[in-house]
């Protein structure tokens, strides 16, 4: 099929194209230099096209998403979809159902979603939600911080086989790139403790969370795996915590080749301060670090003014919230790896902390001078629903927007914040970057976040003239548009309207196949065969997930040449 | 020619345990033997060719006549399409695949998908949507837990490997022997399970509630005024309280024995709350007893595709929920159901009488391998194989581990996949509705 | 006597469950299990017919000495359907019926039947409900 993009106002910031109006051609789902005179004419006149969003941090399958939703009922009652003749009902706010999923994602004119905190013993449950998830392609991280093959064979040195054993664990799992989470901290919560710094040691394994990061960056490079190692800090939610996440980017500085090490959802590792009452923003001393530092990168976790859950494999983070909200929770360790904790938050306007973490993400992104090191993220759903994406969008072109909801907000808060004194907007060149061409670019996902020829034809077309609006003071024109976008292009093919879906299609799943010498290979398979059911109460063949368990596997070969 | 073949590793399709060590002999497409197994998960091998229903049939003028599958499959949709209220029941027996299949059949024909959850730990998962849970993965306790208490469950008749895989008699990395662990079992009975227990608390039936509240009450520093609660003396709260406290890792495991007896959700919510409570002074984790195989994928598949984990109505076009109005046992009891498919389970013989009474007068299409009292008064029957035996399927473990199940051998001459039964009945519900 | 009625699972249901025509199943399920002082106060001996009556209905089961005991005044009763012509299906909103915990009669049934599973349905089914 044939495709043909006309007249549409063109922003591509991978191949240096900003607002140029320019025509764009599709056949057999990539992008073309030309196409016949048979081609479908799309008139994208007076319209904004960019590369469709890839989101780098979005929790949207697997065992704690669904542990989410049926805790939490009363998140669907008001918010459901009907089926219709092309799509599946569903639910949903904060913890949509997966088909609701794609498809809000797809209507904002998202084309790719990582899950990015995935427990490898239960990675088939993951790949079972995202095969139900249509339209968006996507990947999952598996979670390693407290594993026990990697802490034990990083503790005794054997680097090697610790490659190999992340090789072998990339493609059991089907998945992309070394998730960490809390390192050493899950583990300790596995006995009811946790970790309060880099350089605690982990109860019974000798290994220090130090240790564990960059341990995990030497193999990341030694497998040359696209994507950096991909942190959640230790502290995370802690006043004063913004220092463990300075000093966990400091400590893979010297492993640099370019990226070693992206934090994610930073904004909430980002505080200084003692307590709650003394909270502040840390973001100028992460964004000076980042500016100063090639081998960073971040996204933001923006929060949003509204009732969400919040979700992650910090399993004694997520019970201190508990403590401190009182609101339900719920736990779930998992043997020899890893855990995850789920907790509902409302974050409140007139609330001085939410307040302060709701200015901290956008400092963040404003202080951070080179777009290309930062991203768009509400770590869904623990800042917001993703569908707020647009309105965060909207506080980052436009001062006046910022300064609107400021001015509901806990003005104790508001008058701490510099963000009163930040005068930076962003254009829509920056916003592609942040949404698209940077997150790509950091995921190593080579035919995605751009429109050059040989990219995926992923794009996505807005109803709003770049040319003629100022998103500054029309912000709400912007949020209105990001939030249906006139036309979803996945593959080359139309799948959204006017926000309405037109097609359904099968989304791919990326993931890596890693392989390493054949020595290697097989002594890491001789060792596991060995003890594996010592720390898992399953075997090595049933934990194994075949190709064939995804809807549509799309692997990347890194390393060794496939045989 | 005497083709035998030794297949490891096998999930057993019998309880929520889904033990994956099972070793499998098959001969001839045949099971000759099966080893590592339980009695139950024995007999599920072992006796796979008894009972089969072998042919599709469907039920006239009071008669039981053998059809063809494709008769079969249309007298199914027919029935479903032309119900108002369907109501698609079963599910915990077969794979996740066909509870897919299942949801989206439910979606088609306007009706309620519900599982044998509601009547398992429908409750369990009520009162989680209350208080949470502070749960793990079976290997966890094996490798911590120095304090076991099964509460109103008796795994040694319903998860007989239980202990010796995932508690009491297995082996951690941090409990090496039998004497590194406690195991006290509270029930009516003296259970099988109790009789091997280091300490046996018997209380009276229906008042589960209480004792749990008792050990609250006793966590939080509060006096017990009465000199027993539940038929326990007193102190006994106060002692076992002192246990729990002094655990390294404690973890309750329970039955039925909360989730049926009177209170029922509230019994659970009793027990979540209680280990809630018991993080703030140790590590203490609760885990539900599920009965079926795949009664926990069921959850997981309804939970993600639809929102809700069990009693799904999507009558209206979109997912709806409310467990005692949406939940098949009522719905049987209110006689509100006018059809009715069921997918690997016997309502017939497991609901209570008048639930069951009014199932059986309206038209059931039941899919399954074997006989039973629900294929006995049902309008159509589409025999199926043996998943876990026959097909492959994915299944999720009661702590909410995915395994895949294999096919070993093939079913009888005739007899289709769950999947494919379904499929096609959703295929002719459409072709009748004339879309698509 | 009054007692109260617990039912459940028991190895010999579940192993007979496939199979629920089967003698075997009919042996497992269309039993309870009383323990032995309260069937000696009834004087029933193990194996003989006892009849229970609960609010919702009554069914004949053949007695066994309950080798789980002690749990004077209550009675076990296995899963399936001879169980379920005793049980509530009052869910009390939650989805459950009440399966565990019901006030029953037992006596003495020495001269009566106890049903195979054919038999029982058709006895338990006959009044089908309204249309």
């Amino acid at each position: 099929m044939e495709l043909l993009i006309k007249n549409g106002y063109v922003v591509d910031p991978a191949n240096g194209i900003d607002c140029e109006k320019l025509d764009i051609a599709v056949r057999g789902g990539k992008i073309v230099e030309e196409v016949s005179s048979s081609a479908k004419i799309l008139d994208a006149s007076n319209m904004l096209v960019m590369p469709g969003g890839v989101d780098i941090h979005s929790h949207i399958a697997g065992s704690k998403t669904n542990l989410a939703r049926v805790l939490r009922p009363e998140d669907h009652f008001r918010d459901f979809e009907r089926r219709t003749a092309l799509t599946r009902s569903g639910v949903g706010h904060s913890v949509p159902s997966t088909y609701t999923t794609g498809y809000r994602y797809a209507r904002m004119g998202y084309t790719t979603v990582i899950e990015p905190a995935t427990p490898p013993l239960k990675a088939r449950h993951t790949h079972d939600e995202l095969n139900d998830t249509p339209i968006i392609d996507k990947a999952c991280f598996p979670l390693f911080g407290n594993n026990w093959h990697v802490m034990e064979y990083l503790k005794n040195g054997d680097l090697e086989l610790c490659a190999a054993y992340l090789s072998w664990m990339l493609r059991a799992t089907k998945g992309y790139a070394i998730k960490i989470v809390n390192p050493g901290g899950v583990e300790a919560w596995h006995w009811g403790g946790n970790v309060v710094g880099l350089d605690s040691e982990v109860p019974h394994f000798g290994i220090t969370p130090r240790e564990i990061v960059r341990g995990l960056c030497k193999v990341n490079k030694m497998l040359k795996l696209p994507h950096a190692i991909h942190v959640h800090p230790n502290n995370l939610g802690k006043p004063g915590n913004y220092l463990t996440t300075i000093k966990t980017m400091e400590c893979v500085k010297d492993l640099a080749e370019g990226a070693s090490i992206h934090i994610t959802h930073c904004q909430f590792t980002s505080f200084k301060g003692e307590d709650w009452s003394t909270l502040r923003s840390g973001a100028q001393e992460i964004a000076r670090y980042v500016n100063r530092n090639d081998h960073v990168t971040i996204d933001m976790g923006q929060i949003i003014f509204t009732a969400t859950t919040t979700m992650t494999g910090d399993g004694p983070f997520e019970y201190i919230l508990h403590q401190i909200s009182g609101r339900k929770w719920v736990n779930k360790d998992v043997e020899a790896e890893t855990g995850a904790g789920v907790v509902p938050v409302v974050y409140k306007r007139r609330s001085f902390v939410n307040a302060t973490q709701w200015a901290i993400g956008l400092e963040l992104a404003l202080l951070i001078e080179d777009p290309w090191k930062v991203y768009l993220t509400t770590d869904h759903p623990n800042g917001g629903p993703f569908t707020a994406y647009p309105r965060v969008v909207s506080w980052l072109m436009s001062k006046r927007a910022r300064e609107r909801t400021m001015s509901r907000m806990n003005q104790s808060a508001a008058r701490k914040t510099i963000l009163q004194s930040l005068e930076r907007e962003y254009s829509f060149e920056e916003i592609a970057i942040v949404t698209r061409a940077g997150t790509a670019k950091a995921l190593g996902l080579k035919a995605k976040g751009h429109l050059g020829v040989g990219a995926d034809a992923d794009i996505s077309i807005y109803r709003i003239n770049p040319k003629e609006i100022d998103p500054s003071r029309d912000y709400r024109a912007v949020r209105k548009a990001l939030r249906r976008a006139a036309y979803t292009v996945k593959d080359g093919q139309i799948v959204v309207k006017d926000g309405e879906i037109k097609e359904v299609v099968q989304g791919r799943t990326f993931w890596i196949d890693s392989r390493v010498p054949k020595d290697l290979e097989e002594k890491i398979h001789r060792e596991l065969s060995k003890s594996f059911r010592e720390y898992y109460t399953v075997g090595m063949e049933n934990y194994f997930i075949g190709e064939g368990e995804l809807a549509r596997s799309s692997p990347i070969y890194v390393g060794e040449a496939k045989v | 020619m005497n083709v035998e073949n030794v297949i490891k590793g096998v999930v057993c399709p019998f309880c929520g345990c889904c033990c994956d060590d099972l070793e499998v002999t098959v001969r001839n497409n045949e099971i000759a033997k099966v080893e590592n197994a339980c009695a139950l998960g024995r007999a599920k091998f072992e006796r796979w060719n008894e009972g089969r229903i072998v042919r599709p049939s469907i039920r006239s003028d009071g008669k039981i006549l053998e059809t063809s599958f494709a008769k079969a499959v249309e007298r199914s949709a027919r029935i479903l399409y032309d119900a108002r209220y369907p109501l698609l029941w079963g599910w915990s027996c077969t794979s996740c695949e066909a509870q897919k299949i299942g949801v989206e059949l439910a979606e088609e024909v306007g009706g309620v998908i519900d599982s044998t959850t509601s009547t398992c730990h429908g409750p369990s998962i009520i009162a989680v949507h209350d208080v949470g849970e502070s749960s793990t993965t079976l290997g966890e306790v094996r490798h911590r837990a120095d304090l076991v208490i099964y509460w109103g469950c008796n795994p040694l008749h319903a998860h007989p490997r239980h202990m010796s895989r995932y508690s009491v008699l297995s082996e951690g990395r941090f409990r090496k022997r039998r004497g590194e662990r406690k195991m006290i079992v509270v029930d009516v009975r003296r259970t099988a399970t109790a009789k091997i227990a280091d300490e046996f608390i018997k209380i009276e039936p229906n008042s589960d509630y209480e004792a749990l509240t008792a050990l609250r009450m006793c966590l939080k520093g509060e006096e017990l005024e009465q000199e027993s609660i539940a038929g326990v003396p007193s102190k006994k709260f106060e002692e076992l309280i002192d246990e729990m406290v002094g655990c390294q890792f404690g973890v309750i495991f329970f039955g039925l024995g909360l989730t049926m007896s009177a209170g029922k959700s509230r019994n659970v919510d009793a027990a979540l709350s209680l280990v809630r409570d018991l993080n703030s002074k140790t590590k203490f984790v609760i885990v539900p007893m599920r009965g079926h195989f795949n009664v926990t994928g069921a959850n997981e598949v309804f939970a993600w595709q639809t929102g809700y984990p069990f009693a799904v109505d999507l009558s209206q076009g979109y997912p709806r929920y409310n467990p005692g109005e949406t939940s098949g046992v009522d719905i049987a009891t209110r006689h509100d159901c006018d059809a009715a498919l069921v997918v690997g389970s016997d309502p017939i013989s497991n609901f209570p009488l008048e639930a069951a009474r009014n199932l059986s007068s309206i038209p059931i299409i039941c899919i399954d391998p074997h006989e039973t009292a629900t294929t006995s008064v049902s309008d159509t029957v589409i025999p199926s194989a043996i998943v876990g035996i026959e097909a492959e399927g994915t299944v999720y473990r009661m702590d909410g581990v995915p395994l895949l199940l294999r096919k070993l051998i093939d079913p009888p001459e005739g007899v289709s996949k769950d999947t494919e039964i379904l499929e096609a009945i959703l295929n002719e519900v459409r072709r009748i509705r004339g879309g698509r | 006597m009054k007692v109260i009625v617990v039912t459940g699972r028991s190895i010999a249901q579940g192993r007979s469950k496939e199979s629920k025509f089967s003698d075997e199943y009919a042996r497992a399920a269309a039993t309870c299990e009383v323990d032995p002082e309260d069937l000696s106060t009834l004087g029933v001996k193990p194996g003989q017919k006892v009849k229970l009556t609960t609010s919702r209905g009554s069914v004949n089961l053949f007695a066994s000495v309950s080798s789980q005991s002690p749990h004077r005044g209550i009675v076990f009763i296995p899963f399936g359907p001879w169980a379920n012509s005793l049980m509530d299906a009052e869910t009390d909103g939650t989805g459950m019926p009440t399966l565990k915990g019901m006030e029953a009669e037992i006596e003495l049934a020495a001269e009566d039947e106890v049903l195979g599973l054919k038999e029982l349905l058709a006895k338990n089914l006959k009044e089908r409900g309204r249309t």
